[in-house]
């Protein structure tokens, strides 16, 4: 076992033992290891395969900015490419290596490594053309298919999350020293603060180094435990542990998650992850740095960490990868680790530095002298070798001499960058800085506020300056804080991006991003083929494109690249990092808007009514309507359609309708506006009225339609149909706003409010007498496009006279409290006339056969009124309404526009299908010309054959003609052109 | 000199550490005169000028672009080819588009990565079967595959779906076997590629700030790199289209908003085909290197920020976790968004204008990127020949005022 002395390691719990299995064997880590702590407290080091080589990778770091250390989670539903540096080990827990076969240790995809000088950036663009085009989709996509893509695919999954939104005032993100020092300094202030930490522990670099020694003569572990309790105790500040900020949107818009079972197995019906949205005034990033690593032959092979990572193991995790392990380093931040090293008692085995002496931290410098540590200055490591572990290292050293030193295990530091995907994400504007050689931020795009690393101040001995000067909006008192620190408080760098090997083979391989195994030398024949610019080097490498996004790689290709365009880091530029900061999972965007709550169902009043009556249903947008209503379960659609339009025909039936829009229409103004609105003139109507109206769009097609009850010239109501009834009201309401808002006129929609019921059929008026005894229902008082309004036992009731079937018929417009009882009544009633409840699909075949459109299904916005051969619906005196001008140009005015006809099959028995197209010619030729389309069709029992309505080019004349409609075999069945109507042309029922 | 690649090419350079490969494209300056300016150095634009170099003997031709080749929205599409358009000229436009996509990668010697692995649009509720089998009978009496599958043939394509435990069942598909998807980076590349061999000159980091015209007649472009002058000017500026025909003084009839696109972390293959559904705004397919790319939807408002608003992208997700349960598993890798350019009639523009040796090719909407080769075809016989091809000829300017329109709100994958 790797582990330290764990009596003083406050996160670890070591007298919690935990069983879990990699690959098929099981290891114990403690309650508080992540599975890369774990691991490596077993001493395996082994724990992936790289995407595209299969190259052997071990643990590069100790956090989420891991390239190469991402696992399956069996235990978890199969997840992939979950990050072993930060997920925590559970009792049970089950975890498999991916990209590799047949075993982690034996990979047969690792033979990609010898053929790795054929497979140079882009080699895909430049081969697998030949011999034939089919090689592409049959042979050579599928292998690379196969090949690629890291873990396998999840198993099935229920996914339970939930959203949280915050509204606050200040939002700090990282609750490290100067996160904690913000929170601290706004406690009981009149703000509403927010403190996220991606860790369970609060301290950021306090609890993974030993950077500082004391923190106002507190040791650090003190001070975090007194600070976060009286943050804990504020009454304006709430603390968010385990949530990571992934997005930075404008206006101040944040997305965090929260993970809800960090070190246990997530329960399969709890809430698993929480994802918070927070909007606040100003945003406090503290979220701190990144360090980078370097470029030389085989630097990703397992053995090799960065220090700051392998600090934060032994002060975090309380476990040491190695005891004998070499530094190398070009800046100070490698001195910490140093420090820890050999206050532990593990003497690095050497200490090789690319700086000259001098520009060595003296601290360290005498450290590293009185500990007879091997010392390389002015030194670079050439190369690492091994067997699927590092076993030795080649320095260059000042005189130019090359040593081989054996040793299993690396540390590594190139550098520091600010972690500016938030910033930049926000759209602040980053500055290049020479001397800290990495990217800050320079300007805030949004009200943004950058503290400690995260905005490139590395100087401990700054802080208080800082925070004091940044924060001195919000009124704080001036902070003091005292460190004392185990190094030197100063950033100190030297540019260093790569190591050239001692041998260039074709073989030799030296990575700038480890995740997608793009190398420098890919980098070098990108920008020889052109691909200079940032974004096109790295689309054309992959360089950064991993799912790591190359956290600790990008600045390097930068650096790189600079040296060989010669050009200043400036100049060459830098990608747009793209939220999320870390790969987001999609349960936790879904939130509980998915499965039951997807999307609301809309139901009728009396749709329980429909449920124990055996209705079939349909959605109709987010309406369930009853579709039919079967008898039994044996009767079949078509049977029940058959029985319900025949039954209306002789008897009577009633219709649900309630889901058909309906819009109350007010104001002083309101016969203007329904004038304007639709192609109706209204201005001459009596009150008491209706009339079946059309809306068109600006472009003069059938939008929706409905009929217009009109109670005063000040007071409208208007259906629609079910699907258009929101974009009807907000049709309404934009133009009432935009266009007309001089017109005193309001809108509302009473859908919901009243319940519809459409009775029809010869018997109609037996029925609806005996439910309505006091209403007279002769021709003479009701006439037909009339309503009245009446009450029902104390409810008040609105009766209009009209049709949708072609029979006589009356639509009850009832308050849905009452809907049920009326309903009931009006079944009850109407049984001994022989009335049956229909359902939408009768509907449908009904006003098929008396020529009714439904808008949306013989219309599909490419139709006018005067197509639907309703010339008499447009107002042609009225000055404006919605489309008019459109009505007059070249092309709706063309005689040979496709026009609303009829259609039989000359086999009248033959079947026809809505979709099919009507053609001329007998024979399919393709491309083959085609008159239009089957609009709607169906098997009548009144007519005793089929029958459709169709679109067809110059239908009104071609009435009378031979046509053909084409199958989906491309076969042809011979029809007739008909008049759209095919039930009591004279209108004789209506009025009956 | 012509590049030529296989995997000869590719095995000699390795032994010499892929050190000496030729550059893909010159950066020239600009020159003080053109025949034609190309703005917009995206797929369209430089296929563009690499068919008016090719078919059309044109020689002395810019392309200018104010970024970087590709970066707009070629470099941000979810690259979904398909040509199962409803209304003929829609249908002969795409059709013409996937038969170039079909020899692309021959006819460039760029591989393009065109892969057919077909086209699947979801019905939902028994008004899109009625649509969808129409548009199914149009496609194939216009010669175009398309196929109406049942739900047991889409299980069977695609068994990771729920079909039927969901809040919209699945009820039916359209498929188009040849439909596929592309790697767009490629595209504009591979274009860029052969048009600089041709001449062309490829001029980066120029931005168009106005088009200049003079008496009904175009005069140049000017540019962050000064004026240059130029016979005809073709602008293929995407999102920014409306902008540049302004300052020629012509109001395009163009929307413009931001649409959005996520892709997953990689995984190993698990959907082999594309699937779309506009009901319940959800499509996706797999990447060759393993990542679901989703297409999400447009904001219900105008904008130019090329980021949309997070509930959209949470809708998408919500239809892929109830279409796919398993990819609640998954994890957004990156989303990021692009500005499209919306006519009223969700139908392109490939047109001349009034003014004389100005050309248009803008309004794709939601779907530019399956019609690259397609629109760049037609629109280098329109610029070269002044007059429209007889495949974009209905998609002229002249449309919006007759009322010609092609409306295709029903075929586009979005709703616009």
């Amino acid at each position: 076992m790797s582990d330290l002395n764990l009596t003083d390691n406050k996160f670890i719990q070591f007298h919690q033992k935990i069983g879990f299995k990699f690959d098929g064997v099981k290891y114990y880590g403690y309650k508080g290891d992540t599975i890369a702590s774990a691991l490596l407290r077993n001493n395996l080091k082994l724990i992936g395969r790289s995407f595209k080589y299969h190259r052997p990778r071990g643990f590069y770091t100790c956090g989420i900015e891991e390239p190469n250390a991402l696992v399956q989670i069996i235990s978890e539903y199969s997840e992939p490419n979950t990050r072993a540096t930060i997920k925590k080990i559970y009792e049970g827990m089950e975890i498999e290596s991916q990209n590799r076969w047949p075993s982690l240790e034996t990979d047969i995809g690792s033979i990609n490594n010898i053929f790795s000088p054929v497979f140079p950036a882009g080699f895909y663009y430049k081969t697998f053309m030949g011999p034939h085009k089919n090689f592409w989709k049959k042979i050579y996509e599928p292998i690379i298919r196969k090949a690629a893509g890291l873990g396998k695919p999840p198993k099935e999954f229920k996914a339970v999350s939930t959203h949280l939104h915050h509204n606050v005032d200040i939002t700090i993100v990282g609750g490290g020293l100067n996160g904690l020092i913000a929170a601290k300094s706004l406690i009981d202030t009149k703000y509403s603060v927010l403190l996220i930490d991606f860790d369970d522990q609060l301290g950021g670099i306090l609890n993974n180094s030993n950077k500082v020694l004391s923190v106002n003569n507190q040791t650090p572990m003190d001070w975090i435990s007194e600070t976060v309790k009286e943050i804990e105790n504020s009454k304006n500040i709430k603390i968010l542990k385990n949530t990571l900020v992934t997005t930075y949107n404008y206006i101040n818009h944040l997305i965090a998650v929260e993970d809800k079972f960090v070190g246990s197995r997530p329960l399969k019906d709890k809430v698993n992850s929480t994802l918070h949205k927070i909007r606040t005034d100003q945003v406090i990033l503290c979220n701190g740095h990144i360090e980078r690593f370097l470029s030389f032959q085989n630097n990703d092979l397992p053995g090799i960490m960065l220090c700051s990572s392998f600090e934060k193991y032994m002060c975090r995790y309380g476990v040491i990868p190695s005891k004998e392990t070499v530094v190398f380093s070009n800046n100070s931040n490698s001195e910490s680790l140093v420090f820890s090293l050999i206050k532990k008692g593990f003497k690095p085995k050497a200490y090789i530095d690319s700086r000259s002496g001098e520009n060595i931290e003296p601290d360290l410098f005498d450290l590293i002298r009185k500990n007879d540590i091997p010392l390389y200055t002015n030194s670079q490591i050439k190369g690492a070798y091994g067997n699927k572990k590092l076993q030795k290292i080649l320095v260059e050293d000042s005189s130019g001499g090359v040593n081989e030193i054996k040793t299993d295990f690396l540390c590594l530091s190139g550098g520091i960058n600010p972690d500016v995907h938030l910033f930049t994400q926000s759209k602040g504007l980053l500055d290049w800085d020479e001397k800290d050689l990495t990217y800050k931020p320079a300007q805030a795009f949004q009200p943004t506020i950058t503290l400690g690393s995260a905005s490139g101040q590395f100087d401990f001995n700054a802080i208080n300056k800082e925070i004091n000067e940044k924060l001195v909006i919000f009124g704080i008192k001036p902070v003091q804080i005292k460190l004392e620190l185990n190094t030197s408080h100063k950033f100190k760098i030297e540019k260093l991006w790569e190591v050239l090997p001692q041998k260039q083979t074709i073989w030799s391989k030296s990575f700038i991003d480890l995740q997608n195994d793009v190398t420098t030398k890919d980098i070098r024949q990108a920008i020889s083929e052109g691909f200079d610019r940032i974004e096109h080097l790295k689309r054309y490498t992959t360089n950064s494109m991993g799912t790591d996004q190359g956290k600790i790689s990008s600045i390097n290709a930068l650096g790189i690249v600079s040296d060989l365009l010669d050009k200043k880091v400036n100049e060459v530029g830098t990608t747009i990092y793209r939220p999320p900061y870390a790969p987001l999972s999609f349960a936790a965007i879904a939130g509980r808007n998915s499965y039951e709550y997807y999307d609301p169902e809309r139901k009728s009043p009396i749709h329980n009514w429909h449920i124990t009556n055996g209705a079939v249903f349909e959605d109709v947008g987010q309406w369930k309507r009853p579709w039919y209503f079967p008898i039994n379960k044996d009767e079949t659609m078509d049977e029940a359609v058959q029985r319900e339009s025949k039954n209306v025909r002789e008897n009577a039936g009633v219709l649900d309708g309630s889901t058909l829009g309906k819009i109350e229409i007010k104001g002083k103004d309101a016969l203007a506006f329904m004038n304007l609105i639709y192609t109706n003139s209204f201005s001459k109507m009596k009150p008491g009225t209706s009339r079946y109206a059309l809306m068109l769009g600006e472009d003069g097609m059938v939008k929706d339609d409905g009929i217009i009850c009109k109670i005063s010239d000040e007071h409208f109501i208007a259906t629609t149909t079910t699907g258009g009834a929101a974009t009807v009201l907000g049709c309404m309401e934009e133009y009432a706003q935009t266009e007309w808002p001089n017109l005193n006129v309001y809108m509302n929609s009473i859908t919901e409010q009243y319940a519809t019921f459409n009775i029809s059929g010869p018997k109609t008026r037996n029925i609806i007498e005996k439910v309505f005894p006091e209403v007279n229902f002769s021709n003479e008082a009701f006439p037909f496009m009339t309503f009245q309004f009446h009450e029902y036992e104390d409810t008040p009731i609105r009766i209009l006279r009209a049709s949708f079937t072609g029979e006589m018929g009356y639509e009850i417009y009832v308050p849905s409290n009452q809907a049920v009882k009326i309903w009931e009544k009006i079944i009850s009633f109407g049984k001994e006339f022989g009335l049956m409840p229909y359902g939408t699909e009768t509907m449908h075949l009904l006003r098929a056969e008396k020529g009714y459109i439904i808008v949306g299904q013989d219309t599909d916005g490419s139709i006018t009124p005067l197509d639907l051969g309703l010339d008499w619906i447009i107002g042609k005196s009225k000055k404006d309404f919605l489309g008019k001008r459109s009505l007059i140009r070249s092309d709706t005015v063309r005689k040979d526009r496709k026009q609303l006809v009829g259609i039989l099959p000359t086999n009248k028995n033959e079947k026809l299908e809505e979709g099919q197209h009507i053609i001329l010619d007998k024979e399919i030729k393709t491309p083959t010309p085609m008159l239009g389309h089957i609009t709607s069709c169906y098997q009548s029992p009144t007519l005793g054959h089929n029958f459709a309505l169709a679109v067809i080019k110059n239908g009104q004349s071609l009435i009378g003609t031979k046509a053909f409609a084409s199958t989906p075999e491309l076969k042809t069945i011979e029809v007739e052109i008909v008049e759209p109507i095919f039930y009591d042309k004279e209108n004789t029922k209506l009025a009956s | 000199m012509k590049k030529k690649y296989s995997i000869f090419s590719i095995a000699k350079n390795a032994l010499k550490g892929h050190k000496d490969w030729p550059k893909m494209w010159r950066s020239p300056e600009p020159r003080e005169f053109y025949d034609v300016i190309i703005i917009g150095g995206g797929g369209h634009g430089l296929g563009t000028a690499y068919y008016l170099a090719k078919e059309h003997g044109l020689k002395n031709i810019a392309v200018i672009e104010k970024g970087w080749l590709g970066g707009g929205n070629t470099g941000r599409n979810t690259t979904i080819i398909r040509s199962n358009y409803l209304w003929d000229d829609s249908a002969h436009l795409y059709e013409h588009s996937l038969k170039l996509w079909e020899n692309l990668s021959t006819e460039l010697n760029y591989n393009v990565m065109f892969s057919q692995r077909g086209v699947m649009n979801l019905a939902h509720n028994e008004h899109d079967i009625k649509e969808i089998k129409r548009r199914v009978s149009a496609n194939n009496l216009n010669g175009i595959d398309s196929l109406w599958l049942s739900k047991e043939e889409i299980q069977k394509k695609v068994p990771i779906m729920n079909t039927d435990n969901l809040r919209y069942p699945v009820l039916g598909a359209s498929y188009q076997p040849r439909g596929g998807t592309a790697r767009h980076d490629a595209v504009a590349w591979g274009f860029a590629m052969r048009a600089d061999e041709m001449g062309v000159d490829i001029i980066q980091n120029c931005e168009a700030h106005q088009i200049k015209t003079k008496n009904g007649k175009i005069e140049g472009v000017e540019t962050s790199k000064g004026f240059i002058r130029a016979n005809k000017v073709g602008v293929v500026a995407s999102g920014h289209t409306g902008v540049l025909a302004e300052t020629a003084g012509i109001r395009l009839p163009l929307q413009s908003k931001p649409l959005q696109a996520l892709v997953s972390e990689p995984i190993k293959p698990i959907i082999d085909t594309v699937v779309m559904s506009s009901a319940v705004h959800a499509y996706v397919s797999q990447s060759d290197k393993g990542e679901l790319v989703i297409g999400a939807g447009t904001d219900s408002y105008n904008s130019f920020t090329q980021r949309g608003g997070f509930n959209i992208i949470e809708e998408t997700v919500r239809a892929m976790v109830e279409l796919y349960p398993v990819f609640g598993k998954m994890k957004m890798l990156r989303q990021w968004g692009g500005i499209v350019d919306i006519c009223p009639d969700a139908s392109p523009i490939i047109s001349k204008c009034d003014v004389e040796g100005l050309f248009f090719n803008c309004g794709w909407g939601t779907g530019g990127f399956k019609a690259t080769p397609g629109s760049a075809n037609v629109f280098a016989h329109t610029i070269a020949k002044n007059e429209a091809h007889q495949i974009n000829s209905a998609f002229n300017l002249d449309r919006f005022a007759s009322g010609k329109l092609v409306d295709e709100h029903g075929a586009a994958a979005v709703a616009h």
